[in-house]
């Protein structure tokens, strides 16, 4: 059984800047969706029963890059084409940090002192069904009774974005403080029907927190959300199955 | 707990520096020899790295380079298991998004949109896997834990990256992660794992695909095995984005759960193909780790690297060892560590040398340290006896 015990979001930069307190001297250098999905991680984590313990599954950007480091690829990559040489480029290596992959990851598992199993998703549109998909498998390996799942986006200038962080436990345990207990039970899958796959936004958060706006609006009972097709990888029709109580 | 499926790889396909076949890549290895070379758009461009592994069969021009890297080898893997992508879950990494030439002058090339273009012709699971230079171990291994409980009858999984461009050899060198040229020096000799004089990282290219399936349902297909998936483990460090503990606290932790996953003893292991990129701080870790691990055998446990062969391939770098790995298995013959002259005294281990070395090879270990704190590794075996 898996049971969604706290949800966090994290939209406003002064809050995004607070939490950067607690989560090290490099929280700063770090991109606007990799700091949005390591301050809502931050908040959700705070309920984990052993921060050390909790399996961390972390959504990489969809977007990643920040506009310092997409100035400096254009910079870099048009000297080069004109020119046929880049030397002369200078880019603060910060910037290159924005690029990778793993970065919330890492940086949630240095501040949590977390050396638990996890798991690592990539930039492709609907990976965060996959998270809650992974959730569910309970598979050998993955001893962990509490999951956090972490993901972060930014708009195409990298100006707003947001992050969301989801804590899930084997134990039963209500959401937060709204006194309900929300079950997860599946997510079910088919193939689209349309022979040409749907072009799926850019997002690893923002499919996760329409979900969550859906779920917190229900009623008591069993919860059936059809995930809209623009918030699936373009290949799937998905519904995630909850139960509220 | 419900009885477990044994696992085996009855698909592999590969791009390398040293060409499309795991037996080109097998001849280069035994032979001591570096596919490392000059890169000559990167000496035109100025660069304070001009080497690399480059895969030369796929012109650095070509459209769609990226999505090529992983298409050829998935393809040759699907071949050789004889399965259609249809039936198969995919779990893969493509790395990070690079540029490539477009008409009017370089394009983003979003690894996200890679994955998907990838995945389309392929049945669910379909789990983009990033985990920086872990993520190929990352990828197999999950694709293995969903086979062997049963979740998912076969898997694709692996990964490619077409990184060695200007970009991020500007910007791995800004991160003090790769070995600058040094004038006079031979380029095939950039990356010397373990020893006494390495420099750093040579970056390399290139993807492998591996077929997994049950034994079960392979052979009720009549499908070959080439190797048998033993176990897989995964931890982090939690200590720095930039370089391991030196104790090599969080590799030593990924080992010994791989090691429990598969219900190996340390002394059940044969050989080792490790991480090895040749950096200052990750080598002499992961020896740390290892001589932890195998705290009675590490004298005997033989030990080697690809990387002074054909660079780092990041996020391909695993699912390119996991296919070494089970040419060990096959061959009973361990590859020497290319460029490990001198091994440096922080980085004593059973270490390889010069020749190939014929070993017991009934379980190898293959390994992954990411940067950032991100490890995983495999155990491969020979197929069970009477399955091939």
């Amino acid at each position: 059984m898996t049971f969604l015990v706290r949800v966090a979001e994290a939209h406003d930069p002064s809050a995004r800047d607070a939490a950067g307190t607690e989560l090290g001297r490099d929280f700063r250098r770090f991109n606007l969706p990799v700091k949005l999905a390591l301050a809502a991680a931050h908040a959700a984590a705070s309920a984990a029963r052993d921060k050390t313990q909790v399996a961390l599954v972390s959504l990489s950007p969809c977007r990643p890059g920040s506009p310092e480091l997409w100035r400096a690829t254009r910079q870099f990559e048009g000297a080069l084409h004109e020119t046929g040489r880049a030397s002369a480029v200078r880019v603060n290596p910060t910037y290159t940090l924005h690029a990778i992959d793993n970065l919330a990851l890492s940086s949630l598992a240095i501040a949590l002192g977390n050396r638990a199993p996890f798991l690592g998703l990539g930039g492709a549109p609907g990976q965060g069904w996959c998270a809650l998909e992974f959730v569910l498998e309970q598979r050998d390996g993955y001893p962990a009774a509490e999951t956090l799942i972490l993901a972060g986006d930014q708009d195409e200038a990298g100006q707003t974005g947001s992050g969301v962080a989801l804590l899930l436990s084997s134990e039963e345990r209500p959401l937060g403080t709204t006194g309900r207990t929300v079950r997860l039970v599946a997510v079910e899958r088919g193939r689209l029907a349309d022979q040409a796959p749907a072009a799926p936004h850019l997002h690893a958060a923002q499919g996760l927190l329409r979900w969550l706006a859906a779920l917190g609006a229900c009623q008591r009972g069993r919860h059936v959300y059809d995930v809209p097709v623009g918030d699936g990888d373009g290949l799937d029709r998905l519904s995630i199955i909850s139960e509220v109580a | 707990m419900s009885e477990r499926a044994r696992v085996v790889v009855t698909g592999l396909g590969l791009l390398s520096p040293f060409g499309g076949t795991i037996d080109e890549l097998w001849a280069g290895l035994v032979a001591g020899r570096s596919a490392i070379r000059q890169v000559p758009r990167f000496v035109t461009a100025g660069l304070p790295v001009t080497v690399g592994g480059a895969v030369d069969l796929l012109p650095w021009d070509l459209p769609a380079r990226d999505v090529e890297m992983s298409r050829r080898p998935i393809d040759d893997a699907l071949a050789q298991a004889r399965i259609s992508p249809e039936r198969a879950g995919f779990l893969w990494s493509t790395g990070l998004d690079t540029a490539g030439p477009g008409p009017d002058g370089p394009v983003q090339r979003s690894a996200g949109a890679c994955f998907s273009t990838l995945a389309r012709r392929f049945a669910h699971p379909r789990r983009m896997i990033g985990a920086a230079c872990a993520s190929a171990t990352h990828a197999i291994g999950e694709a293995f834990h969903l086979v062997r409980s049963g979740r998912v009858p076969i898997c694709v999984a692996g990964g490619a990256t077409a990184m060695l461009t200007p970009f991020y050899i500007f910007g791995f060198a800004w991160l003090q992660a790769l070995a600058l040229d040094q004038a006079g020096e031979d380029p095939t000799s950039a990356c010397r794992p373990f020893d006494r004089r390495r420099r750093g990282v040579a970056l390399g290219e290139g993807g492998a695909a591996l077929v997994l399936e049950t034994l079960e349902g392979a052979r009720a297909r009549g499908a070959a095995p080439l190797a048998e998936v033993r176990g897989f483990g995964l931890s982090q460090d939690a200590y720095d984005l930039n370089r391991p503990p030196p104790d090599g606290l969080g590799a030593e932790l990924c080992l010994r759960r791989t090691l429990d996953d598969a219900g190996c003893a340390a002394a059940d292991i044969d050989a080792v193909n490790a991480h090895g990129t040749g950096t200052h701080a990750g080598d002499p870790a992961e020896a740390a780790a290892l001589r932890r691990v195998f705290a009675d055998t590490w004298r005997e446990t033989p030990v080697s690297s690809v990387k002074g062969a054909i660079g780092h391939a990041m996020a391909a770098a695993g699912a390119l060892e996991a296919a070494v790995a089970i040419q060990t298995c096959r061959t009973g013959l361990v590859p020497p560590t290319c460029n490990l002259t001198e091994p440096d005294e922080d980085c004593l281990l059973d270490h390889v040398l010069g020749k190939p070395r014929p070993a017991r090879t009934q379980a190898v270990l293959s390994s992954s340290f990411g940067m950032g704190g991100q490890n995983a590794a495999l155990i491969v075996s020979p197929p069970p006896e009477g399955a091939s």
